[in-house]
C-alpha cells in the first residue's frame, strides 16, 4: 500500500485506540472512590455548596452521559476547568507545553548525540577497555532511576560544586523575551535577547541531563549492539574485499544499516522523555507540562489529570507513526513488504 | 609449468572462541600459476573460506588468529604489504564472490550506489578517475556483461527486489571489475537453483576467458568443477591433501578421501548406492595428531598418526600428502 | 523436573553459560544479599523500632558515625535500620505484582493467540494497545492519583498496568507457534485447546516469561520507587525507600545522608537485578557461535 495509506491506515487506527484510553480513564475517575467535588472545595465546604457543584459537574448523570458530554467537549478543545489553578485546562496546557518541550528536545538531542557516537566507537573497537567501561557505565545509567539522577546532579553540580543553576528556569533579574512560541530558547534568539538564551540553557542542563540519562544509556547499548553485528556482515567484508577504503565503509555501508534499529525507539525516547519530565519538572521546578500534570495528581485535580494524560497519549501517537514513517524510508525491505500489503 | 601467481605456504589459521582454540588450518599449501583455473573441492567447514578469506585480508581477527605460514601474490608477503599495495591488489588484481549473494549485497543502498563505489575506487587506483556519468556508464556496460536484463533500472533497485540469482550476477560483476588477475569464486551456484547456477558458472568461465584470470573456484559439489577448471585441489580437515589435473584426479583418486569422495557420487548406470565415508570431520579443538584423516582411513599406518604427512610427488603434476605414497612405506 | 530437561548435565551446562560473564555473578551475589536482608531485617537491623513511627529528637540530623552507618533521619530514626526495612517494601511490591501480573497475561496472551483472528483475540489485544499507548509511569502515577495515594493502591496501580506487556510477549510466541506443523497434527488427533496451550505452547514461552520477569523486577521497583518519591505511593512514616529519598531531598545538601543512603540502595537493588537478569537471558538462550 502507498506509504499516503499507511499514515490514514494508522491514524485512525490510534484515534480509536486513544477513544478507547479515554473511556478507561474516564471510568476510573469516576469509580474510584472519592468526590471530586468535595475535593475542589475542601472538607470545610457546607454539603450544599458540594450538592451545588455535583449539579453543575453533571456528576449525578449516568456514567455514558457524563463521558458523552466530556467528549464533545474534549473535542471543541474544552477539558474543564482545573481545580487547583481555576482556569481552563487546556489554556493551562498550551501555556506550560512549550517549556516541556523545549527541555524535552534539548535532552534528545544530548542523548542521541552522545549515544550514537559512544556507541559507534565502542562497537567499532569491541572489546577493549573503552568499550569496557562503555559497557559498565550504562549499566548504571539504566539502574539508576532518573528522580535518583536528579538529585544527586543537583547534590554535585548545585550544591557541592556550584556551577549550574538548579531551580526554576530563568534567574531573577533576566528579562523575559516576549512570548512568541512559548519557548524561551527560540525566543530569546528571535529577539536577540542573548542574556536570556544562555541563562535559560543553563538551567536546561541538569533538568535536561537527568533526563537523558537512561536514555543514552539504553541507546548507547543498542547502537553498540547494532554495529557489533553488522560488523561481522558478510557484505562489510565484501565492501572491504573489492578495495572500498576503510572509513567509506565504516561511515557509509556500516552507519545506515546499523542506525535503523535506534531510528526506530525514537518514539519510544521522546514518550519516555515525556513521562521523565513528570517527574523531573517537579524536583526542578521546571514550569512545564510535566510539572503541572505531577501537581493535579497529587492534588486530584480530575480534569487536568484527565488532560495531561489524553495529551501525553496523542502525542505519543503521532510520534509512533512519524517514526514509522521514517524508517520506513530508511529501510527499504520495510518498504517492500508494506507494497505488497 | 607457468610461473606462481599466487603462492600459499604452510598457512596456519586458528579460531579462538569460548569453547578453547579450533586448530582450522594445518599448513595449507596451494600454488597457483598465471591464467591457471583451479577447483578447490571439501566438505563444508573444512577451511576452504578461512583460506580464501585470508587471501584478501578480510578474517575476521579477533576471533580468527594467523598462526603463521606465507601467502605470496606475484612475490609480494600478503600479511606484511604496504597500504597502498594492499589497496592495489584489492582493488585491481585479487577478488572474490562470495556464497550467499544476500548476504554479500548491502540492503539497504541501492545496487547502482554499491557497484558505482567499486568501479570508482578501481578507476582511482587505476589512475584514471572517473565522473559519476562515466561510472553510470561502464555500470551498466558491467551489467549488460554479466547478462543482466534492463541494466539501467537494475541500477536503481534495491537488493531485495531482485532474485537471487540476478543477486549472484551483480555480485559477479563486481568481482569482476576489482579482480584482474585473481578470481575467487566462493561455491557460486550452491545457494541457486540447479539451472541457473549452471548458467552463472558458465558466465564465470566465458568472462575469465577474455581476461585471462586466474580462477580459484571453490565447490563441495565434484560436478560442478569440472567444466570449468584445469586441475583440482581437495580440502580435509585443514590441510590440501591431493592436488591433481582435473582429468588424472577423477580417472585416479590417490587418497582415501578422494577416493571415498569421488565414489559417494551415486552413478546414474547403476552399481547401487554408494557407501559414503565413516566418521565425521574431525574436533578441531582437539584434533588428531599427524594425519587428520587418519581416524577414517581404511588403510591407516602407524607413521599416519604421528606426522602430519607432506606433499608426495605421483606422477606429472600430481601431488597426493599421503604416507601410502611415499618412500618410507615402499618396502 | 525430568520432563522439563532438568538433570544434572544440563544444569551444569546452564551455570556455565550463566557464569560466563562475571557480571551476572555479581547480580546475583547482589540479589541474595538483598533477599537475605529482606528476610532478616528484624534481626540484623540495629534499631528495628525506627521503621515506622517513631521519634527521638535530641538525636535526630546526626551525620554518619559508628553508632549510626548511615546517620539518622529528622525524627531521630536510624537510617540504616531504615533502608534495611525498605528493602522489604520494593522486593514486596515486585513480587506482589508480578505474581498477579504473569499469570494473567500469560493466560489472556494463550488465548488471545491461539483464538487468533477471532473477536477474542481483537478485543484482548486492542485492550492491550490502550494499556500501551501511554508511558507506563505515566499511566501508573494516574492510576495511584485517582485511588488515595499508598503502598496497596500503587501496587494495585502497577499491576493493572503491566499485565499487557505479557500478554503481548506470550500472543506474538503463540501466534508464530500456532502454525506449525506440530500444533496441527495434534489438533488433528483431537488434542483439546487447553492441552495444546498447556503441554505444547506454554512451555515454549517459559524462558522468555522468566527472563523478563527477573528484568521487570527491577523495572517495577524503579517505578514504585518513583511514585513512592513523587508522593502517589508508600505514605511516611513507610520506610519505602522512595519515601525515604523524598523525605530528605528538601534537606539537601545539609543532610545528605537521609536522601543518598536510600538512593543507593534503589541503584544497587535495580541495578542487581538487572544483571541476574541479563545472566538469567543467558543462560536460557541457545547457544550460537
Amino acid at each position: 500500500m502507498k506509504m499516503s495509506r499507511f499514515i490514514a491506515k494508522r491514524l485512525f487506527y490510534s484515534i480509536f485506540v486513544l477513544l478507547g484510553l479515554s473511556i478507561i480513564i474516564f471510568l476510573m475517575s469516576r469509580i474510584f472512590p472519592g468526590d471530586p467535588a468535595r475535593t475542589a472545595l475542601g472538607t470545610l465546604a457546607p454539603q450544599w455548596a458540594v450538592d451545588k457543584l455535583r449539579e453543575q459537574l453533571h456528576l449525578n448523570d449516568p456514567i455514558h452521559v457524563q463521558y458523552w458530554i466530556w467528549l464533545t467537549n474534549a473535542f471543541h478543545g474544552d477539558l474543564g476547568m482545573s481545580l487547583v489553578t481555576k482556569r481552563p485546562v487546556m489554556k493551562d496546557i498550551i501555556n506550560f507545553f512549550p517549556a516541556t518541550f523545549e527541555l524535552v528536545v534539548f535532552s534528545i538531542i544530548i542523548s542521541i548525540t552522545i549515544s550514537i557516537v559512544v556507541g559507534v566507537t565502542a562497537g567499532r573497537h569491541a572489546n577493549s577497555r573503552f568499550d569496557n567501561i562503555v559497557r559498565i557505565a550504562s549499566y548504571l545509567g539504566i539502574a539508576i532511576p532518573t528522580f535518583v539522577w536528579a538529585i544527586m546532579s543537583m547534590f554535585l553540580f548545585g550544591y557541592m560544586w556550584k556551577m549550574l543553576p538548579v531551580l526554576g528556569r530563568l534567574s531573577s533579574g533576566i528579562v523575559y523575551p516576549p512570548r512568541i512560541t512559548g519557548m524561551i530558547t527560540v525566543d530569546a534568539l528571535l529577539t536577540g535577547n542573548f542574556a536570556a538564551f544562555f541563562d535559560v540553557l543553563k538551567h536546561m542542563i541538569l533538568p535536561g541531563s537527568a533526563l537523558a540519562v537512561g536514555r543514552i544509556a539504553q541507546d548507547t547499548r543498542l547502537m553498540r549492539a547494532s554495529i557489533v553485528e553488522n560488523l561481522r556482515k558478510d557484505y562489510i567484508a565484501a565492501a572491504t574485499s573489492y578495495g572500498i577504503p576503510e572509513r567509506v565503509v565504516m561511515f557509509k555501508y556500516l552507519m545506515k544499516p546499523s542506525l535503523i534499529p535506534v531510528v526506530s525507539i525514537m518514539g519510544l525516547e521522546i514518550s519516555g522523555a515525556m513521562a521523565g519530565s513528570f517527574i523531573i519538572e517537579f524536583i526542578f521546578n521546571w514550569p512545564g507540562f510535566g510539572k503541572y500534570g505531577a501537581n493535579a495528581m497529587l492534588n486530584k485535580d480530575l480534569n487536568a489529570i484527565i488532560g495531561s494524560v489524553m495529551i501525553v497519549g496523542i502525542f505519543f501517537a503521532l510520534i509512533n507513526i512519524v517514526v514509522d514513517v521514517i524508517i520506513a524510508y530508511l529501510d527499504p525491505r520495510i518498504r517492500m513488504s508494506m507494497r505488497s500489503e | 609449468m607457468t610461473e606462481a601467481l599466487l603462492n600459499i605456504q604452510n598457512l596456519y589459521v586458528n579460531y579462538k572462541i569460548f569453547e578453547g582454540t579450533l586448530k582450522v588450518l594445518n599448513g595449507v599449501n596451494l600454488e597457483l600459476g598465471k591464467g591457471e583455473k583451479i577447483g578447490l573441492i571439501g566438505e563444508t567447514g573444512c577451511g576452504k573460506t578461512t583460506t580464501m578469506k585470508s587471501i584478501l585480508r578480510i578474517l575476521p581477527q579477533p576471533p580468527a588468529i594467523i598462526q603463521g605460514g606465507k601467502i605470496l601474490f606475484e612475490g609480494d608477503d600478503i600479511f606484511n604489504v604496504d597500504p597502498k599495495r594492499l589497496n592495489q591488489l584489492r582493488r585491481l588484481d585479487i577478488s572474490m564472490i562470495f556464497q550467499d549473494p544476500t548476504a554479500s549485497l548491502n540492503p539497504v543502498f541501492k545496487v547502482g550506489v554499491q557497484l558505482g563505489d567499486v568501479i570508482k575506487y578501481g578507476a582511482l587506483e587505476a589512475g584514471e578517475p572517473l565522473s559519476k556519468k562515466e561510472i553510470k556508464h561502464r555500470s551498466v556496460e558491467i551489467l549488460k556483461d554479466v547478462a543482466l536484463p534492463d541494466p539501467e533500472r537494475l541500477l536503481d533497485n534495491y537488493p531485495i527486489q531482485l532474485s537471487g540469482g540476478m543477486r549472484q550476477r551483480i555480485c559477479i560483476a563486481m568481482a569482476l571489475v576489482s579482480a584482474n588477475k585473481l578470481l575467487i569464486a566462493d561455491e557460486p551456484s550452491t545457494n541457486l537453483d540447479v539451472t541457473i547456477g549452471d548458467q552463472v558458472l558458465r558466465l564465470i568461465g566465458n568472462l575469465v576467458e577474455e581476461k585471462g584470470t586466474s580462477v580459484i573456484l571453490i565447490s563441495h559439489a565434484l560436478g560442478a568443477v569440472k567444466g570449468l577448471v584445469d586441475r583440482v585441489a581437495v580440502m580435509y580437515a585443514g590441510n590440501i591433501i591431493e592436488d591433481a589435473k582435473k582429468e588424472d584426479l577423477f580417472s585416479d583418486p590417490l587418497h582415501p578421501y578422494t577416493k571415498g569422495l569421488i565414489n559417494s557420487v551415486p552413478k546414474l548406470t547403476g552399481g547401487g548406492i554408494p557407501e559414503g565415508i565413516s566418521g565425521s570431520l574431525p574436533n578441531y579443538i582437539d584434533p588428531p595428531s599427524g594425519c587428520r584423516f587418519s581416524p577414517r582411513c581404511p588403510h591407516v599406518m602407524s607413521i599416519c598418526r604421528e606426522s602430519l604427512p607432506q606433499f608426495m610427488d605421483a606422477g606429472e603434476w600430481h601431488k597426493v600428502a599421503c604416507y601410502l605414497y611415499g618412500d618410507e612405506c615402499n618396502e | 523436573m525430568e520432563k522439563l530437561g532438568i538433570n544434572k548435565k544440563s544444569v551444569r551446562k546452564s551455570w556455565y553459560k550463566f557464569s560466563k560473564n562475571p557480571l551476572s555473578i555479581i547480580g546475583l551475589v547482589v540479589v541474595l544479599a538483598i533477599i537475605f536482608i529482606t528476610v532478616f531485617a528484624n534481626i540484623i537491623a540495629p534499631y528495628p523500632k525506627h521503621a515506622g513511627w517513631f521519634t527521638d529528637f535530641p538525636n535526630a540530623k546526626l551525620p554518619p558515625s559508628l553508632g549510626h552507618p548511615f546517620g539518622t533521619d529528622t525524627m531521630g530514626r536510624d537510617v540504616l535500620s531504615r533502608v534495611m526495612f525498605g528493602f522489604r517494601y520494593s522486593l514486596m511490591m515486585a513480587m506482589i505484582v508480578l505474581v498477579l501480573v504473569v499469570p494473567t497475561g500469560t493466560f489472556l496472551g494463550l488465548v488471545a493467540g491461539y483464538y487468533n483472528n477471532t473477536w477474542l483475540d481483537t478485543i484482548i489485544m486492542r485492550l492491550t494497545d490502550i494499556f500501551v499507548a501511554i508511558p507506563s509511569l505515566v499511566l501508573a502515577m494516574m492510576i495511584s492519583s485517582l485511588l488515595e495515594p499508598s503502598l496497596f493502591n500503587a501496587m494495585l496501580a502497577v499491576t493493572l498496568l503491566w499485565w499487557p506487556w505479557y500478554t503481548r510477549l506470550v500472543y506474538g510466541i503463540t501466534c508464530s507457534m500456532r502454525n506449525e506443523y506440530f500444533i496441527q497434527s495434534a489438533e488433528m488427533i483431537g488434542a483439546s485447546p487447553f492441552h495444546i496451550l498447556i503441554k505444547e505452547i506454554l512451555p515454549n514461552t517459559l524462558a522468555p516469561i522468566f527472563t523478563k520477569m527477573t528484568l521487570d523486577v527491577a523495572w517495577v521497583i524503579l517505578i514504585g520507587a518513583s511514585l513512592s518519591f513523587i508522593g502517589l505511593g508508600a505514605q511516611p512514616p513507610t520506610p519505602d525507600l522512595g519515601t525515604m529519598v523524598s523525605d530528605g531531598y528538601r534537606y539537601m545538601p545539609e543532610l545528605w545522608w537521609i536522601s543518598i543512603f536510600p538512593s543507593l540502595a534503589i541503584v544497587f537493588t535495580i541495578l542487581g537485578f538487572n544483571l541476574l537478569g541479563d545472566g538469567i537471558r543467558d543462560m536460557l538462550a541457545a547457544e550460537a557461535y
